[in-house]
């Protein structure tokens, strides 16, 4: 009987120290859903650091989102931060941000230092989508999306592939970003958002060489890329050729890349493609199979070429974003003379793209 | 029973995580990780059997127990002192570590000293109860934590960000000489055997050999996926740059559906279970062993106090030691203990299986 009465009593000590948010309560934090770097145009304080701020509401509505952005010029991010902290009246709490926006500026002076903040923190999430900001991040950050339910949460929903598989949208998260960065024989690339009034648009991809930036890609290119990335992200296809145009929706879509160096020969690289699918949309009817299997050959033959020219297309800027390099590194070993050769063989090689695709049907109607 | 002697086992191989045994294979990543990890698992797999055989002819008994008959009181109660020092040791550290990840992940704004604090009273109070009642806990501890384990292995391997062809970059680094320090890391994997000191007053020793190929198939399988998986998500060059990189490997995965999306939370909740329950279990283990070295029984003499004054200072020990250094120097500690316990878990071994046959020739 004495025991359990000593245990109520250390039990309901205990209990007290149970506090929750970690002696700082809910309320007296401020959530920061999204951070925007941007570069200045100030030398001495290159960074214009933005921070998306969520309000709490009592009632959580589409469209009834609430927020406040703040933003500061300093000499690195953490520094802005911290001056940041004396124009608000509370705490900030980074667990919440999920969405890092840059501009291009910044990227092109500042890329090493950027990122070491953010991958320093312990909570900024290592999923954290990165994009790029056009014409600035502020501005990104800035746009209050109509049917928004949470600050932020637009932005979110539309790079999650549970609720958005727009094949023109490549999300990129801050852990593999950085590997790509410090990685040879793989580049990263991020996704451009472009505000418009009351929504974006995400439907480009800009590429890197090596850490410095390159050439964007334009939205046909950039759905070609998500493919050939298997991120499992799907689309249509349109075909047109001549008279005859049509769309195939896309069920499943696999790309098996690698990359041959035959002895004697030129290199080049095996790009094999599996697509299941269906006619979604056709000008023309389909009675027969020979006309629905001269469908799927004409796509076949059209894909490869899209695929091939996008390949040439991201070959010309030098980068490398579906990590051909580490597949030669995995072959022939890594080393910096490897590498070098690898450099030297990729502006030349050359694209060898088989698809297979298969068509299931034509719907409902012949 | 021979069941929990397997869930121990198990539970050591994963607190090698929190031990950041990957991070020291890591470091060594270039030069013959991956020789010295095929190494240990020969020499964990060949000593675990050793050990089991020598100890399953004393059923019932411990090794203050086998030791009685054995060993002279001067050389006895030195060696003793000094094994459960190095099991004390091994849970302090543990626990240590493990204190500083919950400071970085989960409670950034509460005093180190406060977590650890907290945790070295839960193990107090855990490590003295019975041995029964522990191996009861580390069975329904390991069987919470499994699934989750294996949820995070299915969503590394499943991830789109999961590049095998890091894995198959980093392996052309392995025929590289060995070196000593990864194979004392990675023999690490396989010393949860070495709880049957105590134990086998518990575990009948004979039933365990039955299932014995599951120590090396367990043990190639955890080192391999341990020490393969964070490669293909960092990348052979920038793994370097992380000190958790286990931590960094599961903030990569991203839980759609579930109630919180960083996994890296869960991963510290099953660290939670196993490392709370690894301290149980070796500060029970030292403290049964240093028990046995004073000839301590408590239960019966009424000497309840020895445990809980020792473990208090072994207790406030940690703490201090953790206050003192910095999170390098206590990596670098680590990494002492580590080198020293193989040779002493080799000495042990056979100390175990030589002495019987002097005595029989004697």
């Amino acid at each position: 009987m004495n025991r359990k009465v000593a245990l109520v009593c250390t039990f309901a000590v205990l209990v007290g120290l149970l506090t929750g948010c970690a002696y700082k309560d809910i309320d007296k934090r401020f959530f920061v859903t999204s951070i925007g770097v941007d570069y200045s145009k100030n030398p001495q304080k290159p960074y214009h650091v933005s921070l998306k701020l969520a309000i709490p509401s009592p009632q959580v509505q589409p469209g009834k989102t609430n927020f406040q952005v703040i933003s500061e010029n300093a000499d690195s991010i953490a520094e802005a931060v911290r001056v940041m902290k004396s124009k608000v009246d509370k705490d900030f709490d980074f667990g919440h941000c999920r969405v890092l926006v840059f501009n291009k500026a910044i990227l092109r002076k500042h890329q090493a230092e950027v990122l070491n903040w953010f991958m320093r923190r312990r909570d900024i999430q290592g999923i954290a989508y990165m994009a790029l900001g056009e014409p600035t991040a502020e501005k990104v950050i800035r746009v209050k999306a109509k049917s928004e339910r949470l600050p932020s949460n637009a932005i979110i929903l539309s790079f999650d592939e549970t609720s958005n598989d727009s094949p023109y949208i490549i999300p990129e998260i801050l852990n593999d970003f950085y590997m790509r960065l410090r990685e040879e024989g793989i580049d990263p690339y991020l996704p451009v958002i472009q505000p418009l009034k009351d929504t974006y648009v995400i439907n480009k991809v800009v590429l890197f060489k090596g850490s410095r930036l390159s050439k964007e890609l334009n939205r046909d290119e950039t759905r070609i890329l998500n493919e050939l990335l298997n991120t499992g992200r799907r689309g249509q296809i349109n075909v047109k050729q001549g008279e005859n145009e049509f769309f195939v929706n896309v069920e499943s879509f696999n790309t098996k890349t690698k990359v041959v160096i035959p002895r004697n020969k030129k290199p080049y690289v095996n790009v094999h493609i599996k697509i299941d699918g269906y006619i979604e949309s056709s000008d023309k009817k389909i009675y027969h199979n020979y006309e629905l299997l001269e469908d799927q050959r004409l796509a076949s033959e059209v894909i490869s070429k899209r695929v091939k020219s996008t390949l040439e297309t991201i070959q010309k800027t030098g980068s490398d974003p579906l990590g051909l390099g580490l597949r030669y590194q995995a072959k022939h070993g890594v080393s910096e003379k490897n590498v070098k050769k690898w450099n030297k063989i990729y502006p030349h090689i050359h694209f060898k793209v088989k698809t297979d695709l298969k068509l299931r049907g034509t719907g409902i109607m012949y | 029973m021979a069941r929990y002697f397997y869930m121990i086992v198990f539970l050591n191989m994963f607190v090698h995580i929190i031990f950041n045994v990957p991070l020291i294979l890591i470091q060594h990543r270039f030069n013959g990780a991956v020789t010295s990890m095929a190494i240990s698992i020969v020499i964990g797999s060949i000593l675990s059997y050793i050990f089991i055989k020598a100890i399953s002819k004393y059923p019932y008994n411990g090794l203050p127990e086998i030791f009685m008959d054995l060993l002279p009181g001067y050389i006895r109660i030195p060696f003793l002192l000094f094994l459960s020092l190095m099991w004390i040791a091994a849970g302090s550290l543990a626990i240590g570590s493990f204190a500083y990840l919950v400071k970085l992940y989960v409670n950034p704004e509460m005093d180190l000293k406060i977590i650890l604090g907290f945790l070295v009273l839960v193990l107090i109070y855990g490590s003295t109860r019975g041995t029964q009642s522990i191996i009861y806990k580390t069975g329904f501890s390991v069987l919470t934590a499994s699934p989750f384990i294996a949820f995070i292995i299915y969503k590394a391997l499943t991830s789109d960000y999961f590049y095998p062809v890091h894995i198959k970059r980093v392996l052309q680094y392995s025929w590289e000489m060995p070196n000593y320090s990864s194979v004392a890391a990675a023999s690490y994997m396989f010393t949860g055997y070495i709880n049957l000191v105590i134990m086998n007053r518990n575990i009948q020793a004979k039933r365990i050999l039955k299932h014995f190929w599951l120590i090396p198939v367990l043990g190639t399988l955890i080192l391999v996926f341990t020490y393969l998986i964070p490669f293909g998500f960092l990348g052979i060059k920038s793994i370097g740059d992380f000190v958790f990189p286990w931590m960094v490997t599961v903030d990569t995965l991203r839980m759609e559906y579930g109630f919180i999306e960083r996994t890296s939370f869960l991963l510290v909740m099953i660290f939670m279970i196993l490392s709370i329950l690894f301290g149980i279990i070796t500060w029970n283990v030292g403290l049964e062993l240093m028990k046995g070295a004073f000839g301590i029984e408590d239960r019966k003499t009424g000497k309840r106090l020895f445990p809980l004054v020792f473990l208090g200072i072994v207790g406030f020990l940690t703490v201090y030691f953790q206050e003192t250094l910095n999170q390098r120097s206590y990596f670098e500690a680590a990494k002492i203990w580590f080198n020293l316990r193989l040779p002493v878990e080799i000495l042990l071994v056979l100390a175990l299986s030589l002495l019987p046959l002097r005595r029989k020739q004697a």
